[in-house]
């Protein structure tokens, strides 16, 4: 399993994901499947790990460009 | 990885070539105090350090003593190791060399060399090559000198060097950065928003000034909160060390004491020995120990010499029929010579009138009288003779030698020399000096033994002698402050408490007024936002709990099979913010206060090997242990546990110790076959210094390394 992959893991398996979200870790194995939920949390989760496990970094403000341009969008 | 061999060349004590070949499991290096275990380790040590370069210190100072002009000779250490079934050469070394009396050293070289295909050995840089084969951050938890070293977490980056080596919590703190900056920034965004709605706005701004100001107020008691746990932390340390230290510190007082003590006895004894014989023979007249026969045939000769002058003497009176009355003694005896009794004597002896040598009463008229005055008579004229011409009679000795030999006679015996008593005297000195000498061996024995403890102690000691003594005398200072600052950090942390429940309540009220003006979606944005930030820095604290928990697990399976049947406690690794400390709890979960050495040691072993495991387990790989005398504190029976332990974990560990070493009767080392067939072990070898060499002179050093079978 690839490091970004088990920390998504890590992430989802936290209570707050768990209870408030109604999110099962399993149900996203890998990265990709995180990056194609439907649940804001997860997705925005994932968009931060991709960016900071990939060898292209964007930098902070376009990485928060990217984030919050996602929630605002799918909370509207 | 294993390391295969160990090639010293030059090092140190290390004179010459010298080698060590491993296996791949428990490698025992027996050797005393002083025979060269901790160069062995200093070998490693330098060979391993990128700092380290050549450096005229570390050359044998034998050979150094040996080297001729114009020669050259290299300083080597070299290491053969093996990763994933490839072996690697890796070597350190210099060349030293004296030219016109000047010892010059040149040609560092650190390279490793890499097996070709084809057979050939290609060199590259040794210190990155080391680095990947046996990176540092693995030698940080792999090589321990003493006892002292085996606490790893006596050291504040303990913690963040255990994670960065071996957790993956490493990974986490960049992701709780990022989510802290988008969560503040969405903030801002929102506030500037709110700015739209000048009453709401107006609103915000009073709570946001309020929260601004409550929050510098936090930072401000977090920042003393922080410096009064720094003030604890250093206190704590200070009196745990002088706690650690108080046993060592009475023993070093006591053996102070005895050493002092049999250094004024030694130098009391050296006074009292006193082998100035040449002075005796004359002051002391012991020349004269074997006078008492030449005595006897001198007094024996002077009677011959005697008896023969009056003979002579007597006939040379008749023959010149002298007209002096010569007095015959009964039976013909040898008469007195005529200067005994003196002239005073015999005066005295008329004017008593009594023979004072027999004790008769000699009055006048009487024979005995008559006798006294003739010899009275006779002694004036002998004095009197040099006054006498020649022509009155002839003498037949006139230069009286022989009553000057006589006379040196009643001189040799009555002045004082007493052959028999300078006999027994001679006797009793030689027998004196004789028993004081042993009692001064005894002494320089037992002295040093109380010095050689004392050098065992101390090199357990983190801290010098005089610190050590003088620990004691902070106690109190830093009591009170443990006291003082333990009641601060309550304090502040009551008072941080207290403002975070209020920014809480400040920033909900914040949100709140925010909503009424906000979207709703922003809202949202704003809630997911701040969980994204409680899930990172949750789970980073979450993984670092599960990583002390799996390392304390481990631990523990090791300390009990350390200490079989026998006490141990639990290990407990407690977690102090940035800061990792080990200790011993009891089941009902008490802290043991002050560990005996052994356990303690046992416990910061059992750590060490739990570390181990984790290393295989998160790198895959199994890396060597390199000790220098880790069990000093150890008894025999738990020695050898605890080496039987090590050869059953199946893992490489390199040790150099002087368990199972002896000192024979004629003090030189050797093993102790009887305890060392106890122990399983893969390879021994035994390590000593050439004897005889000179105490103060390192350039009689050499160690020898042979392989014990």
């Amino acid at each position: 399993m690839a490091r970004a992959d088990k920390i998504l893991k890590t992430f989802l398996s936290d209570s707050i994901i768990k209870d408030k979200y109604n999110v099962d870790s399993e149900d996203y194995p890998t990265l990709t499947h995180a990056l194609n939920s439907d649940v804001p949390i997860v997705k925005a989760i994932a968009i931060i790990i991709q960016d900071v496990s990939s060898e292209i970094e964007m930098n902070d403000k376009q990485l928060y460009q990217k984030v919050i341009s996602f929630l605002n969008r799918t909370t509207a | 990885m294993k390391i295969k061999k160990l090639f010293l060349e030059n090092f140190l004590c290390y004179y010459g070539r010298k080698e060590f070949v491993f296996e791949d499991g428990i490698n025992l290096i027996l050797g005393r105090n002083g025979e060269g275990k901790t160069k062995f380790f200093e070998a490693f040590e330098w060979l391993f350090s990128s700092s380290e370069k050549a450096d005229i210190n570390i050359v044998s100072a034998k050979r150094l003593k040996d080297i001729k002009e114009n020669e050259t000779f290299t300083v080597r250490v070299a290491l053969t190791v093996e990763k994933f079934g490839e072996n690697f050469l890796i070597e350190k070394c210099f060349e030293v060399s004296l030219k016109k009396s000047q010892i010059n050293i040149e040609n560092f070289r650190f390279i490793a060399y890499e097996n070709k295909l084809d057979g050939s050995r290609i060199p590259i840089d040794g210190d990155k090559k080391l680095e990947i084969i046996f990176p540092a951050k693995i030698r940080r938890y792999s090589m321990f000198k003493g006892e002292a070293e085996l606490n790893i977490f006596n050291n504040e980056n303990a913690l963040k060097e255990l994670i960065d080596t071996f957790s993956e919590v490493k990974h986490y703190p960049p992701y709780i950065n990022l989510s802290d900056k988008l969560y503040s920034w969405f903030q801002e965004a929102m506030d500037k928003t709110s700015r739209s709605n000048e009453k709401i706005n107006r609103e915000v701004n009073i709570i946001q000034a309020e929260i601004e100001r409550r929050a510098l107020e936090r930072h401000k008691y977090d920042r003393l909160k922080k410096e009064a746990e720094q003030e604890l932390e250093k206190a704590s340390n200070s009196l745990s060390q002088i706690e650690k230290n108080s046993e060592r510190c009475e023993m070093i007082k006591v053996l102070n004491d005895r050493i002092r003590k049999k250094t004024d006895e030694i130098n009391s004894m050296k006074v009292c020995i006193d082998e100035s014989y040449t002075t005796f023979l004359l002051d002391e007249k012991w020349i004269l120990y074997d006078f008492q026969p030449y005595y006897e045939s001198f007094c024996n000769k002077i009677l011959e010499v005697r008896k023969s002058k009056n003979f002579e003497e007597k006939k040379h009176n008749k023959e010149i029929a002298k007209k002096e009355v010569k007095l015959e003694l009964l039976n013909e005896a040898t008469p007195l010579p005529w200067f005994i009794p003196d002239e005073s004597t015999l005066k005295e002896l008329l004017k008593d009138e009594l023979c004072k040598v027999c004790n008769r009463p000699a009055p006048k008229g009487s024979e005995a009288y008559s006798f006294m005055e003739s010899k009275l008579k006779e002694y004036i004229d002998r004095t009197n003779q040099k006054n006498k011409t020649e022509n009155d009679y002839e003498l037949l000795f006139p230069n009286n030698y022989i009553e000057n030999f006589q006379k040196l006679q009643i001189e040799l015996s009555t002045n004082g020399i007493n052959i028999e008593n300078l006999k027994n005297e001679i006797a009793e000195r030689l027998e004196f000096n004789r028993c004081r000498k042993e009692d001064l061996k005894r002494l320089e024995e037992e002295l040093d033994k109380e010095i050689e403890e004392k050098n065992r102690i101390m090199a357990e000691s983190t801290v010098h002698e005089d610190e050590l003594l003088s620990m004691h005398s902070n106690i109190r200072e830093w009591t009170l402050i443990i006291s003082e600052s333990s009641r601060s950090i309550e304090d502040y942390r009551r008072k941080i408490e207290s403002i975070d429940a209020e920014l809480n309540e400040k920033n909900e009220t914040k949100n709140r007024k925010l909503a009424q003006v906000l979207p709703g979606y922003q809202m949202e944005t704003n809630r997911i936002l701040k969980d994204i930030n409680s899930v990172f820095t949750n789970t980073k604290e979450r993984l670092l709990s599960e990583f002390i928990d799996l390392l304390e697990e481990k631990s523990n399976q090791f300390i009990s099979r350390i200490n079989v049947d026998d006490f141990t406690g639990r290990i407990r690794l407690r977690r102090s913010k940035d800061k990792i400390s080990v200790l011993l709890i009891n089941a009902d979960e008490t802290p043991i206060y002050k560990p005996h050495g052994s356990l303690e040691i046992s416990m910061y072993m059992a750590v060490l090997f739990g570390i181990s495991e984790l290393a295989f387990e998160t790198k895959e790989e199994n890396y060597p242990m390199i000790f220098d005398a880790p069990t000093s504190s150890f008894d025999g029976a738990k020695v050898q546990d605890f080496y039987n332990l090590i050869y059953d974990l199946k893992k490489q560990c390199i040790i150099a110790t002087k368990d199972f070493t002896i000192m024979k009767d004629d003090r030189t080392p050797c093993v102790d076959e009887d305890t060392i067939e106890k122990v399983k072990r893969d390879k021994t070898y035994w390590i000593c210094r050439i004897r005889p060499f000179n105490k103060e002179d390192l350039s009689t050093i050499e160690t020898i390394v042979e392989p014990y079978e």
